[in-house]
């Protein structure tokens, strides 16, 4: 149980932080796009997936568990980004920071309580 | 150009603290996935966890703490096309799924939608940053226009793209520059104004405009006044 988290802790950060210095190293266009990697969905998937015994039948199953959450997430996260553009302006990167973080939360929450529950 | 005023304060610009920063913040949002999916009654709510906007969080806090606030709301700004993209990814994977694709080829499709997406959103960006760069030239020369006048300086806040549009560079990306324009009294119909990029690329350019000040009405008048006497210029980006 410990290892398999740790595990997953350490692969999920690597792949993070790959993807960001990726991102950086490529620059440009590319770098851009590549700036944005879905990075922590794609981790957070084969965690998931490669530990789904017991909770789900298939990996497909465990897949789409993850993915209907996530879709949730996803679209509060551009709501994050613009709030965090406007906030981090006007009241500094801290808060304005920790302020979009509580709109994703709240947000990704309502959208699937509305959509996707 | 602008000094951080906590600059002795501010990590090292190596890559270490990047990728200290990337990989507690996506190692947490990974293992915390995990924990939710296999222990809370609803799989899906940990889903959520799988969307947490790590990078966005390290890229934030990582140029705020830098380069200071302005910067930081400039690097959110630029996320918000790549977040359209992470929904075209996880929308099209979740979808495929539904459909009763295979978990391969739900991921491949899910990817091909992400570069599209990214790739789209960004092309559209840059197209409104350069139409942002063509209404704020317009708004900094009638700003300076406007500072001219007697008692007045204008503060001529020019949107994302003009200092792009002049230096060729990536304008959209850049954000705003803000122009502060001097009137100097008994000019002969010409105001100049230094510009002052506060992404802190550091470029200095001038702002030509036609007035319609006759000289005679300037004469021992104060033209600098208050910077907040904003006359309200428009093209703020």
């Amino acid at each position: 149980m410990l290892e398999g988290l740790l595990l997953r802790f350490v692969l999920g950060g690597l792949t993070i932080a790959m993807s960001g210095w990726l991102g950086k190293r490529l620059g440009g266009l590319i770098g851009g796009i590549f700036a944005a990697f879905p990075a922590v969905y794609l981790a957070a998937l084969v965690g998931v997936v490669a530990g789904h015994a017991g909770v789900f039948t298939s990996a497909e199953e465990a897949a789409m568990a993850v993915s209907r959450g996530a879709f949730a997430g996803m679209l509060a996260n551009v709501l994050t980004a613009v709030v965090a553009a406007r906030w981090v302006e006007r009241r500094g990167w801290r808060q304005g920071l920790a302020w979009a973080l509580l709109v994703w939360v709240g947000a990704a929450l309502l959208v699937f309580q509305i959509f996707l529950a | 150009m602008i000094v951080h005023r906590n600059r002795q304060l501010t990590p090292a610009r190596n890559g270490w603290v990047d990728f200290v920063v990337r990989f507690a913040l996506g190692g947490t949002a990974v293992a915390a996935t995990y924990l939710a999916v296999q222990f809370l009654p609803w799989p899906a709510v940990g889903g959520i966890l799988a969307a947490f906007p790590a990078v966005l969080a390290s890229a934030v806090s990582l140029s705020g703490w830098r380069d200071g606030d302005h910067q930081a709301a400039l690097v959110a700004q630029g996320a918000v096309a790549g977040m359209v993209g992470g929904v075209a990814a996880v929308g099209i994977t979740w979808v495929a799924l539904e459909q009763g694709a295979s978990l391969g080829w739900a991921l491949f499709g899910g990817l091909t939608g992400w570069a599209a997406t990214s790739w789209a959103a960004l092309q559209a960006r840059q197209y409104w940053g350069r139409r942002q760069a063509r209404r704020s030239q317009t708004g900094a020369v009638a700003g300076a226009s406007e500072a001219s006048r007697p008692g007045n300086e204008a503060k001529v806040e020019a949107g994302a793209g003009e200092v792009g549009w002049r230096v060729g560079n990536e304008a959209e990306v850049q954000g705003e520059a803000v122009a502060q324009s001097r009137a100097e009294v008994g000019t002969q119909g010409r105001v100049e104004a230094d510009t002052k990029v506060q992404s802190g690329v550091g470029v200095r350019d001038w702002v030509e405009a036609e007035t319609n000040v006759m000289p005679s009405t300037m004469m021992g008048t104060d033209a600098i006044a208050r910077p907040d006497a904003s006359p309200g210029v428009p093209g703020r980006g």
